[in-house]
């Protein structure tokens, strides 16, 4: 009974696709173009990085049964479940260095997403990591949900690395990735990452 | 900017929150990082993530004081699981 679920989200995952990655495309375009003007006047160390995906097909059902209570679907309710609940099913990524950047960037992009959700990824101190807009490309599709996040290019970077690393790990290392130990030495990793910057960017103004 | 809540209100939060996970902890709850449940296979309950969220520690604590007979999964959850997800969670458990 849930792989009728299962197949039923599959089917209605490729249904969408075309239209996921058109609007995956389109985000991409829009925001390289609302960003141009900050990246042709980019100090020789600041960087600024526009990354789109697709969110896959079994990231895609496994994120949708995490939303759920109790992180499990109904096996009997199969047709209560849809792919176009979730908010990220096209993604864009806007990498900055360093942080002193974030602010130009976020406002640059609001003006063309104002009413585009904001639902920001913190770090255990409360510091906003990522600044997260979700919400509709309403001229391309009014099903599918997209999000864009603005983060400091150490943090994106590692975030990277990391979720490839953890959460798609070979299957003797399913469940672990997970753990606590390894969610605290993500955190440390996070802080030492937002001090660095601090204190790069203490280093540059008073080098100026 | 919306959905973000103050610093204060924040840092209340991230204290009660470590406060019920120590609750957790002490009454050797596991946690389920797939299925983001706290467990208990000896006593054989289960808390949901939502229900730990949002109900008081005291309310948490004489929950894992109750006795149930421990003969099946007790699953406390805010929305009442149906038979199936209980199935379904019975068998992840183990």
């Amino acid at each position: 009974m849930l792989d009728r679920t299962i197949e039923r989200l599959r089917e209605e995952y490729f249904d969408f696709l075309p239209e996921i990655r058109r609007v995956a495309l389109k985000m991409e375009t829009e925001i390289r173009y609302l960003t141009l003007r900050t990246s042709l006047s980019l100090a020789d160390y600041e960087r600024l990085l526009v990354k789109s995906r697709v969110k896959d097909c079994e990231s895609a059902i496994k994120s949708l049964r995490r939303h759920q209570e109790g992180g499990t679907f109904d096996p009997e309710r199969p047709d209560d479940y849809s792919i176009l609940n979730l908010p990220d099913l096209a993604g864009v990524r806007v990498l900055v260095f360093p942080r002193g950047k974030l602010d130009e960037v976020d406002n640059a992009l609001r003006t063309s997403f104002p009413d585009w959700i904001s639902d920001p990824v913190l770090s255990s101190g409360n510091t906003v990591l990522a600044r997260t807009y979700s919400g509709y490309c309403r001229d391309l599709s009014g099903k599918v949900r997209a999000e864009y996040q603005v983060v400091p290019m150490l943090i994106g970077l590692f975030w990277e690395v990391e979720h490839s690393a953890m959460y798609k790990p070979p299957p003797p290392l399913k469940g672990k990735a997970d753990s606590e130990p390894m969610q605290m030495l993500r955190k440390d990793v996070e802080d030492v990452l937002l001090r660095f910057e601090t204190e790069f960017e203490s280093f540059i103004r008073d080098g100026a | 900017m919306a959905g973000r809540a103050t610093e204060k209100t924040q840092t209340q939060n991230l204290q009660v929150i470590k406060m019920k996970k120590d609750i957790l902890r002490a009454a050797n709850y596991g946690y389920n990082f797939d299925r983001d449940i706290y467990f208990n296979r000896k006593t054989k309950k289960a808390f949901s993530l939502e229900f730990v969220d949002d109900h008081s520690e005291d309310e948490l604590k004489r929950r894992i004081a109750e006795n149930t007979g421990g003969n099946g999964w007790i699953f406390y959850f805010n929305s009442t699981p149906s038979e199936g997800v209980k199935r379904e969670l019975e068998r992840v458990l183990g």
